[in-house]
Order: C-alpha cells, then structure tokens, then sequence
C-alpha cells in the first residue's frame, strides 16, 4: 500500500487533474475516481510508461520516449476515467435496487478486458461525435487514424497537405468539443458489457 | 488552439515537447480535451481489417476485399486510388472508373430540375411549317443536329424541343410520335445518370440506369450496365456491382462490340473491386501501353502483394513505373514498391 500512496504522491498533479474531469463527470467522489483511475492504469505496462515519461515530476536522465504517444495515453486516461465514474454510478444504483440484498459490483475487468472496454468506449464517442462532422474532416480522421500519412491522405484527396492538415484541425477541434459535452455530468452512458 | 497542438497534428511534436504540452494540460481542461479529441481521433475509429487475412479467407475473400475498398470508394471528392485496406503498410489500387464523375464529364448542362426529368425514348411532333417539323425532346434527350430521328433529319435542338426538315414523302402530323434510336436515347440516359451521379443523387442515379436496361439490347445497355456497376459499388452494393460486371463483361461481344478501350477499362475496375489478376491480365491485353496499363500492372502489384508474393508484386510495381504513368500514379506506384521493402 505505501507503494501505492507513494505512486499517488508522484502524480498528485495528474491526480488533480483526474479528480477535476470525474467530478466532471458527475463523479460524488472524484478523488478516488482519479487514484482507481491511475491504479487501473499502470496495470497496463504502456500507459505506466507513457504516464511515467509524460507525467512525472522528473524526466530521468536518459529516458527513451514510451511506445505510446501522448495523445493515445490521453484517450486511454479519459477512457478509463470514464469507465470508473460509471461503475461508481452503476454501483450506485445498485444499491438502490437491491438495498440490502447482495451487492451488485461489477466484475473488475483484467487489464487486457480493460483495454478492450476502453476501445469500446473511444469508439462509442466516435460513433456519437462522427456524424457531427463535415465530411471532409470525417474523410482525413479517418485516413489518419488508419495510419495514413498527411502526404497519402492528400495524394488520395487530390488537396494539398495544408488543406488534409487543416482539416484534421478542425476535425480534431470538433471532436474535443464534443469530448468535452460528454463529460459533463447527466450524459454518462450505460456501462458497456465486457467482451 | 496551442500552436504544439498543430505539431503534433503533423506528427512533428518531439517527445520532450510532448512531455511539455502533457504537464500543460493538467491545468488547461480544453487541451487537455483536446489531446484526448487527438487519442480518440487515431484509437476510437473501428480498425480497418487487414487484407492478407482476408485472402486467407479463400472464396469469400473477393467479397469482402472489395468490401474494404468501399470505404475509400464512397468519398464524395473523386479519389485517383483507393486502398485495399486502411494499414500504415497498405497498397493502394488504382480504380479511377469507380469515382464520382464529376459534373463537368457530363456532355449537356443539367440544372437540378433538368437532371432529374428522365431523357425520352419518343417524342411527339409539335408543329409542321414549311416542312419543318419540331418535336419535344432535344439535348436533354441526346438529341443532335445531323440526327436521324424518324422522318425528320435534324438541324436545330434546344434543350427541350428540336427542329427537322421532314423527309420527302413522309406523312407527318402534329401529334404524331417519332421514336428516338435506342444509341441516342440510352446515350442520353448515360449523360442523365452522370449528371444524377454528379449532384450527389446516386440512388436516382441507380435507378435511372436500372429503368433505362430494358430499353436496349444486350450490347446497348452494356456501358449503361457498367456504369450502373460503378454506382453500384459507390454506395457499398458491392456483390451488385460484381454481378453488373460481370454480365457487361459477358456482353463485350453483343453488337456493338465493346471496343479495347471500353474493355481495358471495365477489366480494370471489375478486377481491382475482385483483386482477380485473371480480371486484370484480361484488361491488360487491351491496353499496351499508358496510363491505365501502369494502373491495372499496379493493381496486380497489389494483389500479388496480398498473396504475400513479394517478388512478383516489386516485379509488377516496377513494371507499372515503367509504363509512363502520371505524376500523381507515380507517386502512389512508388510508394507501393517502398512499402514491400519497408512494411510499416
């Protein structure tokens, strides 16, 4: 457990961080929402690293970047904070319905179990958020997320790399805004079911 | 929007910046939603499946291969290639004759409201003077000046309405229908079904071309059937679009007989929605030479590629490039032939 505390002491900036976006997220208790989300995390060895490389108070001399890029751990954190503030609630409620029967917690998923919750999540965002976007923008975030490079998307395109890449940022700026609706509390969505 | 963020769009944010903007955004919410936006935007979306499992998948892999080129296919802007699959290391097929046409390729100006009135297989005579009769239909139903249309050898057309000098002899009366040659009237219909396809209107474009098949003979409709092929594959219909080709393909012979122009190009996109090299060896054997030689050896490239066959598939890449392509075909051909030596 003092490993644990001492995790949340090296990342109590993160912590703060986290706890602001589940209370967010309609969260009735962010703090822990944001160390069960951190916990959960460096189960996962690519997000420790990431969030060891992106988050710690000091960068160790010589430390090579993570596999993850920063934006995937970002998209993982959000994912997997949103999960958490959903159990809390699904909890919640389940002590409404079953008030002194057994206890109805989720199961809590393996790492690997997460990972495929989160992706779930993620794409259920794009799934909400996609249709709001201009078909162009649509067009190139989707080319990008298939790994495509700016030069590809705009050989395939016939635009200019200027155009994919200002497309791509407003793309991108359409979805935090989206992103950001999502985390306002009273739009949470139902807990997705492990696969 | 912090100008990092822009860097990191274009994948040129170093990892030190990274690190930087990530300790920014414990105490910035909107960039913070931002990189997540950033996350969301390269993990949320379904993956593509990979094309050499699909292979694996033996008499179903045709289907579900072009299945994945659909995706490229559907977008509205005209795409010069389209991919095989959504993989960083994916070839890329050429398949121009799959693309929208734009509105530009169709021969006689259609306003919305005219594109969607439906070319004439007849028409009816308005008035006689002088021994000149007019008629309504006009360009928009493919007729021209010099044409043959019943009795009247045309000399003046609008858009709705044409003129003709009656031939000598020839009893006509107002009223009277004069059927427009079926050359003209589904070559009329082909421009409509452009200029539906143009505006965006693909299903009436569909449905245009569905209508005008029983107009015709086997060989008469075969461009028609070919491009309802192409439509059909634009919105997703995938195992339609086959079976069109496939009969088009089958009528190549039926007067009039496809020319190799007509035949190289159906080949090439029936083989790059299959990726059956048969398809495209067929095609090649009409095209000796240029730019859709390069793009059908290219497409075989691809496919040999799939297969796992790497030597045949830079064997075909090399071929293609010597082929002269466009600058643009270049530029994809070369990039398929660097990622057999360089997968990711």
């Amino acid at each position: 457990m003092s490993d644990t505390r001492d995790v949340f002491f090296d990342y109590r900036r993160l912590l703060n961080a986290l706890g602001s976006r589940a209370r967010r997220m309609g969260s009735r208790d962010p703090e822990s929402a944001a160390q069960e989300t951190l916990k959960r995390s460096f189960e996962n060895s690519f997000s420790q690293a990431a969030i060891g490389y992106y988050f710690g108070d000091e960068l160790p001399f010589g430390a090579s970047p993570p596999e993850w890029p920063l934006e995937r751990l970002m998209a993982w954190l959000h994912g997997v904070l949103h999960y958490v503030v959903l159990e809390e609630h699904n909890r919640a409620s389940s002590r409404h319905e079953f008030a002194g029967g057994v206890e109805g917690d989720p199961r809590d998923p393996a790492p690997d179990q997460l990972d495929a919750l989160i992706r779930k999540e993620l794409q259920q965002i794009v799934v909400e958020c996609m249709p709001a976007l201009d078909a162009d923008y649509q067009r190139v975030l989707k080319m990008r997320a298939n790994g495509l490079k700016y030069g590809d998307i705009a050989t395939r395109l016939g635009v200019s790399e200027n155009t994919v890449a200002t497309w791509v940022s407003r793309g991108i700026r359409t979805l935090a805004q989206c992103v950001r609706r999502r985390t306002q509390p009273g739009i949470l969505r139902r807990l997705p079911e492990a696969q | 929007m912090d100008p990092r963020i822009d860097s990191l769009t274009h994948g040129k944010l170093d990892p030190a910046a990274a690190r930087a903007l990530a300790q920014a955004a414990l105490h910035d919410e909107d960039l913070f939603d931002t990189l997540v936006a950033h996350g969301i935007a390269e993990l949320g979306l379904p993956p593509q499946k990979r094309p050499v499992r699909l292979w694996i998948a033996g008499g179903a892999a045709a289907a579900i291969a072009a299945g994945l080129i659909t995706f490229a296919i559907l977008r509205p802007t005209p795409p010069r290639t389209i991919a095989t699959t959504a993989q960083p290391a994916a070839m890329i097929l050429f398949a121009a004759g799959l693309r929208p046409v734009p509105a530009s390729a169709s021969p006689v100006f259609r306003s919305d409201e005219a594109a969607s009135r439906a070319p004439k297989s007849q028409a009816n005579v308005v008035s006689i003077e002088d021994g000149v009769a007019t008629i309504n239909a006009g360009s928009l139903d493919g007729i021209e000046k010099g044409q043959k249309i019943g009795a009247l050898t045309i000399t003046t057309v609008f858009r709705e309405r044409s003129r003709g000098a009656v031939a000598k002899g020839a009893s006509l009366q107002v009223g009277d229908t004069v059927l427009i040659p079926n050359a003209v009237h589904l070559s009329a219909v082909l421009a409509h079904v452009n200029a539906l396809a143009a505006s965006g209107q693909i299903e009436a474009a569909r449905e245009a071309a569905r209508n005008a098949l029983p107009t015709g003979s086997a060989g008469e409709t075969r461009q028609l059937l070919e491009r309802l092929a192409e439509l059909d594959y634009q919105t997703g219909a995938a195992n339609l679009a086959r079976s069109h080709y496939e009969t088009a393909v089958n009528n190549f012979d039926q007067p009039p007989a496809a020319g190799p122009a007509e035949r190289a190009s159906t080949l090439a996109d029936y083989g790059a929605i299959t990726l059956r090299s048969d398809l495209l060896n067929q095609g090649l054997s009409y095209a000796p030479s240029g730019p859709l030689r390069a793009q059908m050896l290219n497409n075989l490239g691809a496919v040999a590629q799939a297969q796992n066959d790497a030597a045949k598939a830079g064997d075909y890449y090399r071929q293609a490039l010597a082929q002269n392509p466009s600058a643009a075909d270049r530029a994809v051909i070369a990039a398929n032939l660097a990622r057999l030596s360089s997968p990711r």
